[in-house]
């Protein structure tokens, strides 16, 4: 036999065996005109009763007409089992990418949505998660047309590396839940005349949602955190406008013996982009004197998110993990949590300007 | 190209034609241990402390791979099979093969299921197991069939295809939004109430070389068989302990004790700009490391009725029997794993009783060599 025909009665026979071999065991599985992949699910309480409701978008990619189909049931995979029988396909759930999550839910307990995503083996972990508050059915009808939902998704997809707006996934979401040192948090958006707005970020409490920061407070957030070491943008705004470009920070953080006071210096390089000044002075002079204000304010809002931070009782920044040393883990199990909120913070800000721009600002009068 | 034909009988399974180098050697011997990183992950150990242990198991497994390693480079180990009889007496020999046949049937059919059980879990959740398990041994049917140096051979393309998980492992570290804190403290105390359970365990780990005694005439003569081992050994451990830590700083100590096989759960997280979800390739790709290690089990096994059957000077092989015994093992296969292996508490149950033969076999067949070369020793002299 030649290598030809051998070739095509090997792949004849992986195309039979492929099919699975049983004729009656699924009706109708899996055919691609019979399955809706979806992308976006929001997540919300249902009206009148406990129940939860689900909605996405369908179909996905076709060339159809979209519309919004919604089922509601006790728990979620209900819910999205009963999402099927509204529409005249199957909803499958591999292509899911985001999920929004309303403040209701979010309010009351947060692991019950999460855990049935996370372990269905379909759903990748790079999930996004969101917590939304607003009529968010309403704004996907109006928005239908422009495939909202890969809008979204692309648009988290592109800030979770290189961009200035808060995302977050399953799985780095259930590694701050699990871990007793930190707590997780997620990017907090609201509708606003129909648009969906970024306006923040929300703060839980084990799984439970006790706050929300502003957009500003955010800033000093990401600015205070360990981990973030890269901002492309960074405002100053109650000082006479001040952007900052091409910040590059390094956060120390240390403990006194008794774990009693936190001491969090922040160093912090930068160009300077934009300065609105209202005195017209000489940049170059009197920089010294600017890098003092901009620390000086910066200490004092820092001060304020980390009081914020204390009363909702959740350590977002992950300051906890810090304590753990090459030999020793002095909190195990809720004993960090119980410090947490008498805590005493130094915090430091140190700037330096790499680069300044140009000589003056404005016109000598 | 070699065929499986019936009416010839020429072909034999153990020509030693072609063998082996010193680089095949080492790259086989770590291929071999690192089938149970797959299989278990990091499931049992539960601190980030616990990574001196694996290189202290490490350090013990060297010493079986020193005997494993003068046995093959003995006269007798040479000889391969019939080696075993110069060694152990013919009467003896026979009682050693029926029982290593035994456990060599049983090796076989745990690790078989058990890589269906994730391949169904995680991939193919549609398809029934025996579909899976029918492919899966026809593969290994095939591979066998190409006879024993061959099989060794194959042992190249399993490291290429997968040595690159290590490396998108370790890129997957080094890109996430992680810090070292998660895997300390790194100096705790080890000697705590698990430590017995724990080092016998990661000891489980380091098995499979005990599985090529009989391949010693396929190693070529100027081969340095101690260095080699030692340096396959020495890749597993290196393999291991990256894993471990990795999973440590990726998952954190909390989280991990919540996911089920975070070998397969990690690569799943990967994304790159045209592939997203990689465990769906990666999955199956690591199909070799189980087919390589799975044909030299059938074909010892093979060699092993070849001499409880016949005569030890004239052994005659031949294809029926082959595949007689290629049946055997796929129909026990397949009705273990619709019977007996199905839910998820039995593909447990007989994860765990892998690992009991693993630690049964690595102690007893090195410490059998080691009194049977100073038996041999002492009469010598």
């Amino acid at each position: 036999m030649s290598f030809a025909k051998r070739y095509l009665i090997f792949t004849m026979l992986v195309c039979l065996l492929l099919t699975g071999c049983k004729k009656h065991r699924i009706p109708n599985e899996n055919y691609i005109e019979n399955i809706a992949p979806s992308v976006l699910f929001h997540i919300r309480p249902a009206d009148d009763n406990d129940n939860i409701e689900v909605i996405t978008i369908v179909p996905p990619i076709k060339k159809e007409e979209r519309k919004i189909i919604k089922a509601e049931d006790r728990t979620l995979t209900g819910a999205r089992l009963n999402l099927s029988t509204s529409y005249f396909r199957e909803i499958k759930t591999g292509q899911l990418r985001i999920v929004f999550i309303d403040k209701k839910i979010a309010e009351e307990g947060i692991f019950d949505i999460i855990n049935p995503l996370f372990r269905d083996p379909s759903i990748s972990h790079r999930l996004y998660l969101a917590v939304v508050e607003g009529d968010m059915e309403s704004f996907l009808n109006t928005t239908l047309k422009e495939n909202i939902d890969i809008f979204l998704y692309e648009k988290m997809s592109f800030n979770e590396s290189q961009g200035e707006i808060l995302t977050q996934n399953m799985h780095f979401f259930l590694r701050t839940y699990y871990s007793p040192y930190e707590d997780p948090y997620l990017p907090y958006y609201k509708i606003e005349n129909s648009k969906l707005v970024y306006s923040g970020m929300a703060v839980f409490n084990d799984d439970v949602l006790t706050d929300t920061l502003t957009l500003k407070e955010e800033r000093i957030f990401r600015l205070l955190h360990p981990l973030v070491k890269y901002h492309k943008v960074l405002p100053v705004i109650n000082i006479s406008d001040i952007v900052l470009l091409d910040s590059v920070t390094t956060t120390k953080i240390e403990f006194s013996d008794s774990y009693d006071e936190v001491d969090i210096s922040v160093k912090l390089s930068s160009h300077l982009g934009e300065y609105k000044d209202g005195v017209r002075s000489n940049i170059q002079e009197n920089y010294l004197k600017l890098e003092e204000k901009i620390q000086s304010s910066w200490e004092q809002e820092a001060k304020e998110l980390i009081k914020k931070l204390q009363k909702a009782n959740s350590d977002c920044l992950g300051i906890g993990r810090y304590t753990k040393t090459l030999t020793q883990k002095p909190f195990t199990g809720d004993t960090w949590k119980d410090k947490w909120s008498s805590l005493e913070f130094n915090i430091q800000f140190e700037m330096t300007f790499d680069d300044l721009g140009a000589k003056k600002y404005g016109k000598n009068k | 190209m070699d065929r499986v034909n019936i009416i010839n009988s020429k072909k034999s399974y153990f020509s030693s034609k072609h063998k082996i180098d010193s680089v095949m050697l080492a790259l086989l011997i770590n291929r071999v241990q690192v089938i149970h990183l797959i299989i278990f992950s990091t499931e049992r150990l539960q601190y980030p402390h616990m990574v001196w242990l694996i290189i202290l198991g490490g350090v013990i497994s060297q010493l079986n791979i020193y005997i494993l390693s003068r046995w093959l480079s003995s006269h007798m180990g040479k000889k391969g099979i019939v080696g075993i009889f110069d060694m152990f007496g013919d009467v003896f020999s026979k009682i050693f093969l029926f029982v290593w046949l035994c456990f060599m049937f049983i090796k076989f059919i745990t690790i078989s299921s058990a890589y269906i059980y994730l391949l169904h879990k995680y991939l193919m959740t549609q398809h029934p197991k025996t579909t899976l398990m029918l492919i899966f041994t026809m593969i290994i049917v095939y591979l066998a069939s190409k006879g024993f140096s061959n099989t060794l051979k194959f042992t190249i393309i399993t490291f290429v295809f997968s040595i690159g998980v290590l490396f998108l492992f370790i890129s997957l570290i080094i890109s996430s939004f992680v810090s070292v804190q998660d895997v300390f403290p790194l100096f705790g105390n080890i000697f705590n109430s698990n430590f017995l359970i724990s080092i016998v365990l990661i000891w489980g780990i380091f098995s499979g070389p005990e599985y090529l005694i009989f391949i010693g005439p396929y190693i070529r003569s100027d081969v340095n068989i101690p260095k080699s081992m030692f340096i396959g050994n020495l890749l597993t451990v290196t393999e291991y302990v990256i894993f471990y830590l990795g999973t440590f700083i990726f998952y954190g100590a909390d989280f991990l004790p919540y996911v089920q096989h975070s070998y397969i759960s990690a690569m799943g997280y990967l994304q790159f700009r045209s592939i997203q979800r990689l465990d769906m390739i990666i999955l199956p790709v690591l199909i070799v490391s189980f087919a390589l290690f799975l044909a030299i089990i059938l074909l010892s096994s093979f060699k092993a009725v070849l001499y409880i059957i016949s005569s030890k000077n004239k052994p005659i092989e031949n294809t029926p029997l082959f595949i007689i015994i290629s049946l055997i093992f796929a129909s026990a296969c397949i009705s273990f794993v619709l019977k007996v292996a199905t839910t998820e508490i039995q593909a447990l149950f007989w994860n765990q009783i892998l690992l009991y033969v693993s630690i049964f076999t690595y102690t007893i067949i090195p410490t059998m060599m080691l009194i049977a070369f100073l038996g041999k020793s002492r009469r010598g002299k």
